[in-house]
């Protein structure tokens, strides 16, 4: 073994030479741009100018409230979809063979599935026939900020399930079998066992799943990018998507920036809600 | 000794300064999609007829990812990290010089070798005098008829003495009425987005959002006229709203009579509807007027050489000399399907060919033929936010009834607003 008080430091030299020069300056830079035009190397202060442009932004504020929105819808269908799959599993031989299928979508990228939603979620796609053969309406999704939204949330989700699915029924695998058979003694059904068993002893697993869902909204770009272009109504310009639209549309970087900032800053408010007694954020087993 | 040593230090100097004379060129090129298999083309002739010493590698990009790597450079006022020559779009070219004009090498084209290309492309991309990029391609844009919707009289009358906008929607209800069998629309796109329209209509008198002096053009008689012709024909339903904004699907189905798009689209439906080859004429653009030009260039693209390279000279011999050389751009046309920006290039035999999928028509001399007509239109660097207001009005207007003028009218003071800050 090595004795020399630096050898460790040195082992993870790697990782902080990384992280400085990819995380650190990287955020650092933003921090200045933010409140520094540079336009062209002349430099001119303009942290006010662009905090009042930020608070007099309709589109800003909108896209605030179209990423809540979005988060929303996702966590809601995202909970219902995994403890009905998680559930539902339980009694499936191979399990392992549907979580792959489950799975799978997460290696797709984001762009290519943004298309092919495109496809399904139209007028006359697929789901619009299903929905007309059991309910007898259609629904315009990319027509209706409602739509759009819940739209990009299953798009969304769809890409992740897997994910989520698989952390979850980890986390299921660890509640003693004992608890679930003393339920099912007393009566309780599926609801009870969720509510009872499940629920409350999985809960800082859940609570992760939330937090990693707000980083995920917070960084929500490349779908509405690819499947609604933030239409209908400015309806789906969701917040990472404006910082890009500032950025690389209108060539407004140092607003682009303080944007970003605002962004980070609301990441940082999740962190320290999601973790008030200081438990490890990632308990997932 | 002293003699000598100066003699060295001469010979010394002069193979130095040979030895950089020579040194090849080596350039890097950045496009994007199509244009990347062109320019490679474009390399491999300037090597065979110029300089067999040349060379260059032309690098895969979307246009967005260029988009950034320009904003990234101008932010940190980092041009060694562009390419030496970059195609750049004829929406962005004015907007980009605008924001960084030093990066921008000038061409010293002039006179004689200027009127060689369309007019409106010299136009679009001269500023200050200065022509800050070689036009290459543009996007005339046209009808693409689909013959069994139509009654061949009609299409021989309208070929032989145009059509104006009203009559695009007389005929396009005939056409409706007279298929009611299938879901058919003259013409259709995603209304929510961009649906070129409202752009043909209004490029047609040479405007669009901004003039080249940066003055707003919303909200004017011409974009009230071509807005009120957009919702008329919308309302009536001889334009469709698709909301994947997939009209090639429903073009190669036999469900869209007359699509209006730029020239690329003929290449597009070749390839994927090869079943219905002979089906398709192409037909001029709708007029506003009788006695007017009906011409329309709704886009373009440029090459520009990066001013701080270190091979500014080799790029811009290469660029002129492919910009300006009819037989490499009729390649690039027939590998690429890019229309090419230069006169010459459509005296060549292939513009002469009848094409089979267009029912023998001539249809590449059909385009070339009213092309220089095609009046200028300006994209200034506020044209991206212009875009996304006009976008935003336009969906008002169609699906929430709002009024025309009004709407114009607030678009305007944005696009104003917007531009003062």
């Amino acid at each position: 073994m090595h004795k020399n008080k630096y050898f460790p430091l040195l082992l993870i030299t790697p990782f902080i030479i990384f992280f400085v020069l990819f995380r650190l300056l990287p955020i650092l830079f933003t921090a200045i741009t933010s409140v520094v035009d540079f336009n062209n190397a002349d430099m001119n202060l303009v942290f006010f100018d662009n905090i009042k442009s930020m608070i007099n932004d309709n589109v800003f504020w909108k896209s605030i409230i179209n990423t809540l929105l979005i988060f929303i819808f996702y966590i809601i269908i995202k909970f219902l979809f995994i403890f009905f799959i998680a559930n539902l599993l339980e009694d499936v031989r191979r399990k392992r063979l549907v979580l792959l299928f489950l799975y799978l979508p997460t290696l797709v990228g984001l762009f290519a599935y943004a298309i092919i939603f495109k496809y399904v979620f139209t007028y006359q796609g697929v789901i619009n026939n299903f929905i007309e053969m059991t309910f007898g309406f259609r629904i315009d999704w990319f027509g209706s900020s409602l739509g759009s939204r819940i739209m990009i949330s299953i798009a969304t989700l769809w890409g992740s399930a897997g994910f989520y699915v698989l952390i979850y029924i980890n986390a299921l695998k660890n509640i003693p079998k004992s608890y679930e058979e003393v339920l099912i003694l007393n009566g309780g059904n599926t609801i009870d066992r969720l509510r009872f068993v499940q629920i409350p002893l999985t809960l800082p697993v859940l609570k992760t799943i939330v937090f990693l869902s707000v980083v995920e909204m917070i960084a929500l770009i490349e779908i509405p990018m690819n499947l609604t272009l933030g239409n209908p109504n400015q309806s789906t310009i969701t917040l990472s998507y404006y910082v890009y639209i500032q950025a690389i549309q209108y060539g407004n970087f140092s607003y682009a920036a303080m944007l970003g900032l605002v962004i980070m800053i609301i990441g940082f408010i999740f962190y320290f809600v999601r973790k008030p007694k200081g438990e490890f954020i990632y308990e997932v087993n | 000794m002293k003699k000598l040593i100066l003699l060295f230090v001469f010979a010394g100097i002069i193979f130095s300064l040979s030895a950089c004379g020579s040194e090849p060129v080596d350039l890097t090129i950045w496009a994007w999609n199509r244009n990347v298999d062109i320019l490679i083309d474009a390399v491999e002739r300037y090597k065979e007829e110029v300089d067999s010493e040349f060379n260059a590698t032309v690098l895969s990009f979307s246009q967005g990812d260029i988009d950034t790597k320009f904003m990234a450079a101008k932010e940190l006022n980092n041009p060694e990290t562009m390419a030496d020559v970059i195609l750049v779009d004829s929406m962005k070219l004015r907007g980009y010089y605008d924001m960084w004009p030093e990066i921008f090498e000038t061409f010293d084209i002039s006179g004689d070798a200027a009127e060689k290309f369309v007019s409106s492309t010299i136009e679009v991309a001269t500023i200050n005098n200065k022509l800050v990029a070689m036009p290459y391609g543009i996007a005339p844009t046209y009808v693409f008829a689909y013959k069994p919707l139509w009654d061949t009289n009609v299409i021989n009358d309208i070929l032989e003495n145009g059509w104006t906008w009203d009559e695009y929607k007389t005929v396009g209800l005939d056409i409706i009425s007279n298929n009611t069998d299938k879901d058919v629309f003259m013409t259709a796109y995603n209304m929510r987005g961009d649906d070129r329209l409202y752009r043909t209509m209004t490029s047609q008198k040479g405007e669009w959002f901004m003039s080249r002096d940066i003055e707003v053009q919303v909200g004017n008689s011409n974009s009230l006229q071509a807005m009120s012709w957009v919702k008329d024909l919308y309302d009536s339903g001889v334009v469709g709203h698709i909301d994947t904004g997939d009209y090639k699907s429903m073009m190669i189905n036999g469900q869209i009579a007359a699509q209006i798009q730029g020239f690329f689209l003929g290449g597009q439906i070749k390839s994927i509807g090869e079943d219905t080859s002979g089906d398709w004429i192409l037909l001029p653009l709708p007029s506003w007027d009788e006695n007017e030009s009906s011409a329309s260039i709704t886009g373009g693209s440029y090459l520009y050489v990066n001013a701080f390279s270190d091979q500014t000279k080799g790029a811009k011999e290469f660029t002129e000399w492919y910009t300006l050389n009819a037989d490499a751009l009729v390649s690039g046309l027939e590998i690429g399907g890019i229309f090419p920006a230069l006169l010459d290039a459509y005296e060549h035999e292939y513009f002469k060919q009848e094409d089979a999928f267009f029912g023998n028509q001539k249809y590449l001399e059909q385009v070339a033929s009213n092309i220089h007509e095609a009046p200028a239109i300006f994209a200034s660097k506020y044209n991206a936010y212009n875009y996304n207001q006009y976008i935003l009005g336009q969906e008002d207007i169609l699906f929430n009834d709002a009024s025309i003028q009004d709407t114009l009218n607030e678009v305007k003071a944005s696009i104003l607003e917007n531009a003062q800050e």
